[in-house]
């Protein structure tokens, strides 16, 4: 694949969700995977904070983008039965990381674009977690390689998105909407179900995904991007993101450097480390950031489809029991939610390791 | 402390301090990572627990202390109407007395600390205005939600702003004010919270 392609799908999404944030959807958040699943969690029912409920159309958009493109690309394919249930729980703390740092990795870039400098705090605590997976994925982890499922399996995420698209088109009365509150920002509705299956079409081509480019430094190091190969188009990606969203919050007036009074952001930076560690962790040993989750479950990977259920679920589990960080810093009950995470994940790593062994075929997939 | 963790991890060996531990139950040999793994659950569990066991004792001093609170009072409408007829008509000793009785009564409703931040700006006190409006805010977010009937944003963008000039000129003539400390990390609360966020 060519150079140009990773640049596109960083530029698609870097100018894309600053143009959504442009439009209404809250300052900093053009794109941001965990506060919009708390959103779509809000609007089928499973919290009830009346800010917080908005089926978004960009993560409904992701998902089918993703599945269209890979269809007609002849690359969708129903795989499955790697510890489902593992990544479910997975998934349920990638979203409460997220939700402790007020954003997920894609977020994190765009306040790091929009000038927000605490959001650092967040990268540093991203690549720290990388890295700890990285030493159990090197060291032998393995959560079992998947294998060929029926097809009917792969249809279900994209077919409950399709479902849910039709639900926020009719709008019937059980389904939340909010009238203030952060769910009640939000962009026009084609503009991002447009933005949205851009991003998820994109995504599923380059197999972008934020977690999976800056682990490439640690596994093959600087001296690849010199040369590269297609494994570091994501890393190019990333820059390409960056540097995009950046020009496009500059030219849209959403630039505002500096540490204090950001939005969505808090003093709490050690938590805010600790918050995107455990997303970094739980990234590499489930196979990538909630975003790249969302994309694979659109191509048919029934276990990205069983994390993105876990997403959800722990999207209402932060709304019901508080575990979002806040302006005012983070709740102790989120802390606490964070240090049982990061140990469930050590123990997860220390349980299904297989002693002696290198990185398992399963993380080989697409390093090549 | 992560710094000391992480060079006693590199400190211990295969053979470490846990050399009790060296085989898991199937044969197989404990490494280096069993063992970090191992001491790094043990210490953030503990840590977890010492954070919960210190809320709990915090939760039984305010229960403690908590008064009891009316919920559903139709004159509260009308005291706060008479607040701000009394604001406008510039009676603010009056408005000012009212709205503390309100307070006390109503320590969980919004609008009288809004009103008392008010009192606070005919006092040309920006800084106690700007601590009123965080409690306000606090309790109902409605007033820098642009999307709400009650929409106080500029109002109390302005204020904030205002704050922290005089917030400023305080620290440089004595920096280490503990009070003006103190009202600067309001400043900031409040910068985030008219930010916005995606909660």
């Amino acid at each position: 694949m060519r150079k140009a392609v990773f640049v596109m799908m960083g530029a698609v999404i870097g100018v894309g969700a600053v143009i959504l944030s442009y439009y209404g959807n809250p300052a900093n958040t053009g794109l941001c995977v965990s506060c919009f699943m708390e959103n779509m969690a809000g609007a089928i029912g499973l919290h009830d904070n009346v800010r917080m409920q908005y089926l978004r159309p960009e993560i409904i958009g992701i998902v089918l983008g993703s599945f269209v493109w890979s269809v007609y690309r002849k690359e969708f394919l129903t795989t499955g039965g790697s510890s489902p249930l593992l990544r479910f729980v997975v998934g349920v703390l990638l979203i409460i990381g997220c939700s402790v740092f007020i954003g997920c990795p894609v977020k994190m870039m765009l306040r790091l674009a929009a000038g927000d400098i605490g959001a650092l705090v967040g990268m540093a605590g991203l690549v720290a977690g990388i890295y700890i997976g990285l030493e159990f994925v090197e060291n032998g982890f393995q959560l079992g390689k998947p294998s060929e499922m029926p097809q009917a399996s792969g249809y279900m995420l994209p077919g409950f998105m399709l479902l849910l698209l039709a639900l926020a088109v009719m709008q019937p009365s059980f389904v939340g909407v909010s009238a203030k509150g952060g769910g009640a920002m939000h962009a026009p509705f084609l503009l991002a179900l447009g933005l949205g299956l851009l991003i998820g079409g994109w995504s599923q081509h380059t197999q972008f995904c934020i977690t999976g480019g800056i682990a490439r430094l640690f596994l093959w190091g600087p001296r690849e991007v010199m040369n590269c190969p297609r494994s570091t188009g994501l890393l190019i990606s990333l820059g390409s993101f960056f540097s995009f969203a950046l020009i496009a919050s500059l030219l849209t007036n959403q630039f505002s450097f500096g540490l204090n009074g950001q939005p969505s952001s808090n003093d709490s930076y050690g938590w805010a480390f600790l918050g995107m560690l455990l997303v970094g962790f739980g990234s590499i040993l489930i196979r990538g950031c909630p975003l790249r989750q969302l994309v694979a479950a659109g191509q048919g990977d029934t276990d990205a489809g069983v994390t993105v259920m876990g997403m959800l679920v722990g999207a209402a589990l932060v709304q019901n029991w508080g575990l979002a960080g806040t302006p005012a810093g983070t709740p102790m009950t989120a802390q606490v939610a964070v240090l049982f995470g990061i140990s469930l994940l050590l123990a997860v790593g220390l349980l299904n390791r297989k002693r002696g062994y290198g990185i398992a075929p399963e993380y080989q997939l697409g390093l090549d | 402390m992560w710094m000391g963790l992480a060079v006693y991890c590199r400190m211990i060996g295969d053979d470490g301090p846990l050399i009790f531990w060296s085989r898991w139950p199937d044969g197989t040999r404990v490494d280096r990572l069993d063992k970090i793994s191992a001491l790094a659950i043990t210490g953030l569990v503990l840590w977890a627990l010492a954070l919960v066991m210190v809320q709990f004792a915090a939760q039984e001093e305010r229960l403690e202390v908590q008064p009891a609170v009316v919920r559903v009072d139709p004159e509260l409408d009308k005291k706060i109407a008479l607040a701000k007829t009394l604001l406008a008509g510039n009676s603010i000793e009056q408005a000012d007395k009212l709205l503390a009785e309100l307070i006390a009564v109503y320590p969980f409703e919004a609008m009288p600390y809004l009103l008392n931040g008010d009192v606070h700006l005919y006092r040309q006190d920006p800084v106690g205005a700007m601590l009123e409006y965080r409690k306000a805010v606090d309790l109902n977010p409605d007033f820098l939600d642009k999307k709400s009937e009650l929409f106080q944003g500029k109002k109390v963008k302005k204020t904030v702003e205002e704050a922290r000039a005089v917030i400023e000129s305080g620290l440089a003539a004595k920096s280490g004010d503990e009070t003006l400390l103190a009202a600067r990390k309001v400043y900031y609360y409040m910068l985030r919270k008219i930010a916005g966020s995606c909660g």
